[in-house]
């Protein structure tokens, strides 16, 4: 985990440093990757047999947990963030 | 970009089920990639946010406030498990637990199951997998409500795997704080979890 903390901090060391050059490139490269990213995420899932054994039996609990702790995150983040005054 | 997503996300799906029927690659191979591309992106971010003067610029005025953010996004996902275990007749310690992964599937899984059991345990892995998969596909639009909505749906997830939508929907200044976000739920979650599941 810190180690993604390492290298987020050299890329911006890095941008700052080569500001002014083309962006174009970097957001081919980033569509790229996330691409990549998210087909080995399905693939890691798809993969999973004891992950699609449990699909059917825990898949709707799970689904309303999740959406219920993410509308109420969003509902409190979106508080905060007025009486904080991020933006 | 939510078509390539999906079309992504189930080839994926696909191959990795073929291949873990068919056995043809080690699917530590796949992990690795996983891990690979996640490193690589992150490092683009940075790349991209150093580059953006104005981001920088607007990162130093939000400073340490941001860090309410993370709070209040884990203080919901908690009550709001709590609130589920109440509609499904599930013991709320037990939901409340599961909910307080805030989306890190790979440790709220293995930490209720220890605590609650295999079946909480694999009710732990899927909702907090259904929350990483969600903030992805309702990007697009959770973006256009609010910057902040999708920070707050990914939770944990907002400092690597959801981080590159994030800075592609909601703009580089969102970047810092996503990651700060998201880096705050994860270091949170080990705690959430063993102490909200300890008082069960």
């Amino acid at each position: 985990m810190f180690h993604l903390m390492v290298v987020l901090i050299a890329g911006i060391a890095l941008g700052y440093f080569l500001r002014g050059k083309s962006k174009a490139r970097i957001s081919k490269a980033i569509f790229a990757s996330i691409m990549l990213l998210i087909f080995f995420l399905g693939f890691t899932l798809g993969s999973n047999s004891e992950l699609l054994r449990s699909l059917p039996i825990f898949g709707w609990n799970a689904l309303l947990i999740a959406l219920i702790s993410m509308l109420l995150s969003a509902a409190f983040a979106l508080l905060v963030k007025r009486l904080v005054k991020i933006e | 970009m939510i078509k390539y997503i999906l079309i992504a996300l189930a080839t994926g799906a696909l191959a990795g089920y073929a291949n873990s029927n068919l056995g043809v690659f080690d699917n530590s191979a796949a992990g690795f990639l996983f891990d690979a591309s996640l490193v690589f992106l992150v490092f683009m971010m940075g790349l991209s946010f150093g580059k953006d003067r104005d981001a920088l610029e607007k990162m130093k005025k939000k400073g340490p406030r941001i860090l309410a953010l993370p709070l209040a996004i884990a203080f919901g996902s908690i009550l709001g498990g709590a609130i589920s275990g109440l509609i499904l007749g599930i013991r709320m310690v037990e939901t409340a637990t599961v909910s307080a992964g805030f989306g890190w599937y790979t440790l709220a899984g293995p930490l209720t199951g220890q605590m609650f059991g295999a079946e909480m345990g694999a009710l732990g892995f899927i909702a907090n997998l259904l929350r990483e998969l969600i903030t992805i596909v309702t990007m697009a639009a959770t973006a256009k409500i609010d910057r902040y909505m999708p920070i707050a749906f990914g939770g944990a997830t907002t400092m690597d795997t959801t981080l590159p939508l994030m800075v592609h929907y909601c703009g580089n200044e969102m970047a810092v704080t996503a990651f700060a976000s998201g880096f705050a739920l994860s270091i949170m979650a080990p705690f959430t979890i063993t102490a909200i599941g300890s008082l069960g």
